[in-house]
């Protein structure tokens, strides 16, 4: 395991937060053993957190602080829908470059309208195997991954970017690559591979080692075998040795109690967002980050690289204070001991439990999702995008792919291709069509056809231009 | 060959091309970046 040498910090945390990650519940609708927050536990118990009213407060502060992004999480966050629709509207608004994290489920026509409004959102959505088989095995409700790769089609054919969190176990390891293939298929943004942090309920036991040589060679092959989908490996895994926060904050936790954390991580909190105010709580960061008792849990996770076998284990232990930072044996005794939710036996055979069956969705769903064209002037094989004032030139097949999109889908664009190249394997040009279409969307030649804003094309496809 | 095959011209897989606009807007010179597909 290659583990970074621990230093202290050299630098020292800005005077206002450059984000804020708010996890607005505890709640959560999913079973997952290696949850980094301990969700399913609270579910269950019905842990407090904080109002509507108290949230709002917390979101106005965070845009007169001057944050510049912000993260919208749980448990799964859409349990309280209105309340993140609101927020995530709000900071959209201000220019906060803002992400929601979520399973995916709640997430319908209405939902994903309004989210596709937001210009400066991302959509993480979960999805821990390519059949439906093992991601639900692996988040333990059934009917989770149709929800899920629904939610993906509705954000996606909207125009919102959905960066798919892949949790890779030992149990979900052997489909990573077709996950990633299926993503590739269904248009996704971009797929994290994230090997399990043993915080919360991870930290209760468990094997989570996988196979992390393995998933870089994914990252390294990505560009070549699934051009324009990103495929990243978080680090700061088990997999990877956990390397401890080494440098100043930048930015700060809120969990659905109110009490404020540097970040997930880190189990100490200082102050209570709602009590004090996100200002005097940031005060309290500035002020105690680096003292002498947390730098020495810090210095203590860089040498054993382990979070479960710390003294203090984020999401382990609710409430330590960073200027008492200590819990007692019969607390965490009492969450040991705390009752869980039981997950839905394994067992689906449904139509996506195969890979063959899965990749048919969603290259079911990839084909038949609609385009028009972007902003954008043409003449002949070239192409300006007035927003950019980028120019671009298409080859015939890729004129081809354009026209065939402007409006229409990615599989009337395979079936112009395929009709006048009969020979040619059809498989063959879907790739080149899926990348295609990636390619041009990138450039905004090409947006989905449910895309919010964005000035209507006439019927050539040439849009009336300010000059 | 048969016939249908016959009506099948060369496959040349798409190609979106980005011209040197950065003496835009009038120095257009020729591809610099290519991306097939």
């Amino acid at each position: 395991m290659r583990r970074a040498r621990w230093r202290a910090p050299a630098t020292r945390p800005p005077a206002t937060p450059v984000g804020v990650k708010l996890e607005l519940t505890h709640a959560c609708n999913f079973r997952c053993d290696f949850c980094y927050t301990d969700s399913p536990r609270h579910t269950v118990a019905r842990t407090p957190e904080l109002s509507d009213g108290d949230w709002r407060v917390i979101v106005d502060e965070a845009i007169s602080l001057g944050a510049l992004e912000a993260v919208i999480t749980g448990g799964e966050p859409l349990l309280r829908r209105d309340l993140s629709l609101e927020v995530i509207e709000q900071l959209d608004a201000a220019g906060v470059g803002t992400t929601l994290n979520t399973n995916g489920w709640f997430v319908d026509d209405d939902v994903a309208d309004r989210l596709a409004r937001c210009r400066g959102l991302s959509v993480f959505v979960s999805l821990d195997g390519a059949t439906s088989a093992t991601h639900e095995a692996s988040r333990g409700v059934p009917g989770g991954w149709a929800r899920g790769i629904a939610a993906m089609d509705r954000l996606l054919a909207r125009d919102v970017p959905v960066r798919v969190v892949h949790v890779v176990t030992p149990d979900t390891e052997s489909e990573t690559e077709a996950l990633l293939e299926l993503g590739w298929h269904l248009g996704v943004t971009s797929v994290q591979m994230t090997p399990v942090v043993p915080t919360g309920a991870a930290a209760r036991g468990g094997d989570w080692q996988v196979d992390a040589p393995r998933l870089r060679r994914f990252v390294e092959r990505a560009p070549a075998r699934w051009p324009g989908m990103p495929v990243l490996l978080r680090t700061g895994s088990v997999a990877e040795g956990l390397a401890p926060a080494r440098e100043a904050p930048l930015g700060m936790l809120v969990r659905p109690t109110g009490a404020v954390r540097i970040e997930s991580i880190s189990p100490f909190s200082f102050g209570n967002a709602a009590r004090d105010g996100l200002a005097a709580c940031w005060r309290q960061i500035v002020d105690g980050f680096d003292s002498p008792a947390l730098l020495e849990w810090d210095r203590r996770l860089g040498v054993m690289g382990d979070l479960a076998r710390q003294d203090l284990v984020p999401y382990l232990d609710d409430d330590v204070p960073a200027d008492r930072p200590r819990t007692s044996a019969a607390a965490r005794a009492a969450v040991l001991a705390a009752p869980l939710p039981a997950k839905a036996a394994a067992g689906d055979s449904g139509p996506y439990a195969s890979v063959a069956g899965a990749h048919a969705r969603a290259r079911e769903l990839g084909l038949s999702r609609g385009y028009r064209r972007g902003a954008i002037r043409v003449s002949g094989e070239h192409v300006r995008i007035p927003a950019t004032g980028a120019i671009t030139r298409l080859n015939t097949a890729a004129l081809a792919v354009l026209d065939a999109c402007s409006p229409g889908t990615a599989g009337d664009a395979v079936a112009r291709l395929a009709s006048a190249h009969p020979s040619e394997p059809c498989e063959r040009i879907e790739r080149d069509v899926r990348q295609t279409i990636r390619s041009l969307a990138a450039r905004g030649i090409l947006r989905p056809a449910l895309a919010a804003g964005d000035v209507p094309s006439t019927a050539d496809g040439t849009v009336d231009l300010p000059y | 060959m048969d016939q249908h095959d016959s009506q099948d011209t060369q496959y040349e897989p798409p190609v979106v091309e980005d011209l040197d606009t950065a003496e835009a807007p009038s120095s257009v010179s020729g591809g610099v970046v290519t991306t097939i597909g």
